[in-house]
């Protein structure tokens, strides 16, 4: 081997070993993973949280959101892709489950770009009684406002054995104001209503 | 104590928290404010540490809040100061306690170990 051939090797060796270092220090390794999965179960394992039991999976391309249940606790986390084919955490939001009511619930929205600030609504339902939970929402209304029954469209969710719900849009696509939260029976009778206006 | 004096207490103590390591530094008792001064090691990269979820409790039955923190990030982690309010006249001891979710850990830090600075 010429000394030339050996001086090429080792300048070689030498790029291909920085590289490696730059791409093992940087955020991308060690912040983000290649599945969505991956990146969930990270996040709550850095959170000290979980791990969870996850009851349902949205997907929503560059967006997943992971409901979720864990002892006393649920939360529907949202994550989110990165460059392409790297995927992180967005949020968490953790709520304890209050077992004297009959749903407890939480809400929580994530503007990603200009077209998708995603907003979900959700909760576990502690009432064996209620088998669909329903939203009220209202198109371009501000909170407060008077909104005339007309304009208000129903959202709902037929609840499984796991007993959580999830409901969401863009915030982009429907400017919706949420109005009501029912909790209905088999024959359809409401047996629990809160007013979120 | 008087106005300005503050007791610096050496703690290099390590807790294990789930993967991460917890190395406690020092502990400030002032007239004014109880810092607590810890570095987190995490094992991966991830969301910050929970600084509100560590409490100070004496056995007079006070419990002190974090009022405050700041966080400086390092590559193998964060260095964290942390303020409560100050103790109570007497306290011989305190526990430092980590409630989040369902992890938890109790350190018991005496007080009589310090020198004034």
């Amino acid at each position: 081997m010429n000394r030339k051939k050996l001086k090429g090797i080792i300048e070689w060796s030498l790029a291909f070993l920085l590289l490696f270092i730059v791409i093992k220090e940087s955020p991308y390794y060690s912040y983000y993973e290649l599945s969505p999965k991956a990146a969930f179960e990270k996040s709550e394992r850095t959170y000290y949280y979980g791990p969870s039991e996850v009851v349902e999976k949205v997907d929503l391309d560059n967006v997943q959101i992971f409901l979720s249940k864990y002892k006393n606790w649920f939360s529907a986390p949202i994550i989110k892709k990165h460059a392409g084919f790297f995927w992180g955490p967005g949020s968490l939001g953790v709520m304890e489950i209050k077992n004297k009511q009959d749903i407890t619930y939480s809400w929580g929205g994530m503007t990603f770009n200009e077209e998708l600030m995603l907003m979900r609504y959700y909760g576990i339902v502690t009432n064996p009684e209620i088998n669909k939970v329903e939203l009220d929402v209202a198109k371009g209304y501000d909170g407060g406002e008077h909104v005339p029954k007309e304009d208000i469209v129903t959202l709902d969710y037929k609840l499984k054995d796991h007993r959580m719900f999830l409901f969401h849009w863009n915030e982009v696509e429907n400017d919706y104001l949420s109005m009501a939260l029912r909790g209905l029976n088999s024959d359809g009778e409401v047996i629990y209503e809160e007013d979120l206006n | 104590m008087n106005d300005g004096d503050a007791i610096l207490i050496g703690l290099d103590k390590k807790i294990d928290l789930d993967n991460d390591k917890i190395l406690l530094r020092h502990l400030v008792i002032a007239a004014d404010a109880t810092t607590l001064i810890f570095e987190v090691h995490p094992d991966e990269n991830g969301w910050t540490f929970p600084e509100g979820a560590l409490t100070l409790k004496d056995k007079q039955g006070n419990t002190y809040k974090n009022k405050a923190s700041y966080a400086s990030g390092y590559t193998w982690g964060q260095y964290i100061v942390s303020d409560y309010p100050p103790l109570e006249d007497g306290v011989e001891a305190i526990t430092l306690d980590f409630e989040w979710f369902d992890r938890s850990f109790q350190k018991e830090i005496p007080l009589n170990q310090g020198e004034i600075k």
